[in-house]
């Protein structure tokens, strides 16, 4: 079922948690709610769930408002069908795998064998056939999640709530249940939210990913919108453009809407606004670099332009797939790259020109101050 | 806010409403009327007129008699406890903290006399040392010996309670010794510290918390005592503390209630002021020498003076158990009433044990002893039901004012047993619910003296639960109170069970704060024992004692066996 949040306001005394924020999550989407600690993803979560009171908004799943707090309407968690996957999983270690799986039909009074047979095809669908009678304490972490996910899963809810469900596995393991994750959500079709701090995992779930700071939404988009059209340096900065640097505009845009400016360390390069922004004709902007968009040659093999930046190796780090380095430029400015396999591997101290293309180049808003 | 958000949240918070008008009830209305009562010239009692106001009382304390009781009350609460810190600390280190032979021996000797009241232990002292017909005296003379020991005296009644509060400051440092970080004593030594500068400069600094809150802690529970001068001060010169002074004051006919309330007023401002110190003191330094890693600490090598050390501990333990034990059984057994030779004492064929049996027979003890159960078994289920609510509201919610709600909790570990009774006595003659004469009364009363016991252990245990765990309950669609009863009530069970037997334990053994409570037909084994004692039946009140003794003691093996299975 679609959600529908309007002017929600969480605050704990004068502290405002979340203030004004508005969001439409469609029906059967996945939405990430993507930011830093304290931002208020967490807290915005679980005010859909109901673990966290209002101080203003509305808040409907399908049509019925389940929080409108200028009629005092406040549906209780346990009334809401929203199913929750938290951070630490919360299995119950008191119980075995299908009486945790089988908890929420229980509280609703279903027969006994509808429980086993919904628990068993619930089961089957994390993956996790023929460990109901297994104690809860004995899983392992990706267990865990599995049974967590059941849980949520099996009282059919109208929304899926995921807190941070892949921090606690190993590196692994995480990249392997974040598709299972995803393929499980678009078989059960269930309306999700999913809370993360890691752009990586948030690029690689979501159909639409909020960017929440200090309470409110900053963007709303696609992964690839927002990866390649960020609105702010903090949206670049926080979906993994490294390299983002205090920038002036020198130059009115050319033909291909493409702009000169001049980087903080004085070195010139040519770079197109993001989308929706219109660069002022003097002025402090930023300039966001991807890494992996900048090209590396051996000094020589390129004859001297506009973004062909003069560079020295300071560390080199092998990734395997990869090799990331980090440049010095003549400016003594740190350039962030992470190149797919160059052909010639480069070492500390060695000297070379990193390139950039005009559209790699992205001009954005200034900073906060 | 409209109507229905107001009507939402009233019906939210009622719960919390009925618990504050509980406590409110239970705790502030006693306390309160104490300190009413002490600023009138009548008593409290129902459908009288209230009296007129005056600060007499107070300036009445001022009297020689009450500065003596005082001052008797500071030596023995210094005695006591310096007494107590030296036992308890020493048996604590020779069992954390080195290789003395015979620990099995150190600690019972370090928890042992936990098990006899200190309403026991100051009875089975009497019958010691009394000057003239004491076991001990008797023996003295026998072997010719030209020295009488007196245990009706001020060192005595230190010496008493030295031994009764030693377990709490064992179990306190030994505590904070056994789960001390190794690793800090090897840092030192490793920076060159000899084995006593790292004793000095690393170990004692680590433990000062645990040693400073163990000594507050004994202080205000030797100051409010009110078994042990009831029973030492009262041979020969009487020796007067608050306590015993209090009682005596609502004893008198007629009964002197308001200079009496205004004499415990006295006494709670002692406690209250050396427990807000000691909480002052302890918010100021965090010492985290908990691991939890279960990393054994290095034991010293005593060398020679292991059996020196190992003869010590048998002394005390001959001392503080042993002895007290023989000279009950003597007393209770011996069909002799007087014993005048150490002949007479190891006479064997005088002593006889169906006495103990007729009095385990006699319509009053079995009485008192079903009382004592039936208080027991309240206390621990409704007292626990009680604390475990509180401690709820207080970590789990965000209810407004839960931060009182343990201010509240916490406050008769600072309000003295006889005092909390009192005050209980007048709350419930003014109000018209007739509490008063019934054992449900006791069980009250024991609950909200234990309240900080019952709070504080539960709240250990729910915090070792993920809150997300019973969430996850609720948002599966169970309500709230069933999800504490499926999810966080059976994960905590072992700490709630274990914290219901603690308090059933400390009900059993509880006389001060009931003393004023109890009538003819709710008398429990601690006053029956004491009534006894005041009415001259000295071998009926040994006898008691040892049952009482053996009762406390099969139920607390139980409670460590029903624990290490559990573990």
């Amino acid at each position: 079922m679609d959600i529908r949040v309007e002017g929600l306001t969480i605050a704990y005394g004068n502290v405002v948690a979340v203030s004004d924020l508005d969001l439409d999550i469609r029906h059967g989407e996945l939405l990430v709610l993507l930011g830093p600690s304290g931002c208020g993803k967490t807290t915005t979560m679980r005010c859909i769930a109901g673990l966290e009171q209002a101080r203003a908004g509305r808040i409907s799943i399908g049509d019925r408002p389940v929080v409108d707090v200028a009629r005092g309407v406040e549906v209780p968690a346990n009334k809401r069908n929203i199913g929750m996957v938290f951070q630490s999983y919360a299995i119950w270690p008191h119980m075995t795998v299908a009486e945790n799986v089988g908890f929420p039909l229980r509280v609703q009074r279903h027969p006994a064998r509808e429980i086993a047979r919904q628990v068993e095809a619930t089961l089957a669908l994390v993956g996790l056939e023929g460990f109901g009678g297994r104690g809860a304490s004995k899983l392992s972490g990706g267990q865990m999640q599995r049974v967590a996910l059941a849980r949520s899963l099996v009282m059919r809810p109208a929304v899926l709530l995921l807190d941070e469900p892949l921090s606690n596995l190993d590196a692994k393991l995480r990249d392997r249940l974040r598709f299972e994750l995803r393929a499980i959500q678009l078989e059960a079709g269930v309306t999700s939210i999913f809370v993360t701090h890691d752009q990586r995992e948030a690029l690689a779930l979501a159909d639409r990913i909020a960017v929440m700071r200090d309470g409110k939404i900053v963007q709303l988009g696609a992964p690839r919108d927002l990866y390649l059209e960020p609105n702010s340096p903090f949206v670049a900065d926080f979906l993994g453009a490294v390299n983002v640097f205090d920038a002036e505009v020198i130059g009115a845009a050319d033909e291909d809407r493409h702009f000169d400016v001049r980087l903080a360390g004085g070195e010139i390069v040519r770079g197109r606004p993001s989308a929706g922004f219109v660069p002022p004709q003097s002025g402090r902007i930023a300039v966001a670099i991807r890494p992996e968009s900048i090209g590396l040659k051996p000094v020589g093999e390129v004859a001297e332009g506009p973004n062909i930046l003069p560079a020295r190796v300071q560390v080199a780090s092998f990734l395997g797939s990869q090799t990331a380095y980090r440049l010095r430029l003549a400016s003594g400015m740190i350039l962030e790259t992470a190149n797919a396999d160059t052909g010639i591997p480069f070492d500390k101290g060695d000297a070379l020109a990193a390139i950039l293309t005009p559209d790699s180049v992205s001009l954005l808003p200034a900073r906060d101050q | 806010m409209t109507g229905a958000a107001t009507l939402r949240l009233s019906v939210h918070y009622l719960p919390l409403g009925v618990l504050a008008a509980l406590l409110f009830v239970l705790i502030l209305m006693p306390i309160g009327i104490i300190v009413y009562a002490s600023l009138l010239d009548t008593p409290p009692r129902p459908g009288a007129v209230v009296g007129a106001m005056t600060f007499d009382h107070y300036r009445d304390l001022l009297n020689p008699a009450n500065l003596t009781a005082l001052k008797n009350s500071l030596i023995i609460g210094f005695g006591g406890t310096a007494g107590a810190l030296v036992i308890g600390s020493a048996l604590a280190w020779l069992s954390a903290r080195t290789n003395a032979p015979a620990k099995v021996l150190i600690r019972i000797a370090g928890v042992a006399p936990m098990f006899m009241s200190s309403l026991v232990t100051a009875l089975a002292w009497s019958v010691l040392a009394s000057p003239i017909s004491g076991q001990l005296n008797v023996i003295l003379k026998s072997i010719g010996l030209p020295f009488v020991i007196d245990i009706y005296t001020l060192s005595g009644i230190i010496f008493v309670m030295a031994i009764s509060y030693a377990p709490y400051v064992y179990l306190l440092i030994n505590s904070a010794l056994s789960l001390m970080n190794p690793d800090f004593e090897d840092a030192a030594s490793i920076h060159g510290a000899s084995r006593w500068q790292t004793i000095r400069l690393v170990t004692i600094p680590m433990v000062m918390p645990a040693a400073i809150g163990a000594a507050i802690l004994v202080f205000v529970l030797v100051v409010e005592n009110f078994p042990v001068p009831a029973i030492l001060g009262s041979g020969g010169e009487r020796i007067q503390t608050i306590p015993a002074f209090l009682f005596r004051l609502m004893n008198v006919a007629p009964s002197r209630a308001n200079e009496a309330a205004a004499l415990g007023i006295t006494l709670t401002i002692i406690t209250v002021v050396l427990v807000w110190l000691q909480r002052i003191y302890l918010a100021r330094r965090s010492y985290t020498t908990v691991t939890g890693k279960g990393l054994r600490p290095r034991l010293i090598d005593l060398g020679p003076w292991r059996w020196p050390a190992a003869g010590l501990v048998t002394l005390y333990l001959l001392i503080a158990v042993v002895l007290p034990f023989l000279a009950l059984s003597q007393t209770a057994l011996s069909t002799r009433r007087f014993v005048r030779t150490s002949g007479d004492l190891f006479n064997f064929a005088t002593y006889d044990f169906s006495r103990l049996v007729t009095l385990a027979a006699d319509n009053r003890f079995q009485h008192a002893l079903s009382n004592s159960l039936l208080t027991a078994a309240g206390c621990a289920v409704l007292g626990g039901i009680l604390h475990f609510t509180i401690a709820y509201y207080v970590h789990r919610t965000r209810a407004p004012g839960r931060g009182l709600l343990e201010q509240i909790a916490m406050l008769p570990l600072s309000v003295p047993a006889l005092v909390l009774g009192l005050g209980f006595l007048w709350t419930w003659f003014l109000l018209p619910i007739p509490l008063y004469g019934t054992l449900f009364i006791l069980i009250l009363a024991t609950a909200v003296r234990f309240m900080p016991q019952g709070f504080r252990a539960i709240s250990s245990t729910i915090v070792q639960v993920h809150p997300d765990l019973e969430d996850s309950a609720y948002m599966a669609g169970a309500s709230r109170l069933r999800s504490i009863c499926t999810i966080t009530a059976p994960l905590i069970r072992t700490g709630l069970v274990s914290t219901a037997l603690l308090l059933g334990i400390l009900a059993m053994r509880e006389l001060s704060s009931v003393i004023f409570l109890f009538t003819h037909d709710t008398m429990m084994l601690a006053m029956v024992i004491f009534d006894f004692w005041e009415t001259g039946s000295v071998a009926r009140a040994a006898g008691v004692s040892l049952l009482y003794s053996f009762l406390l003691l099969a139920i607390t093996v139980v409670v460590g066996r029903w624990f290490q299975l559990r573990e």
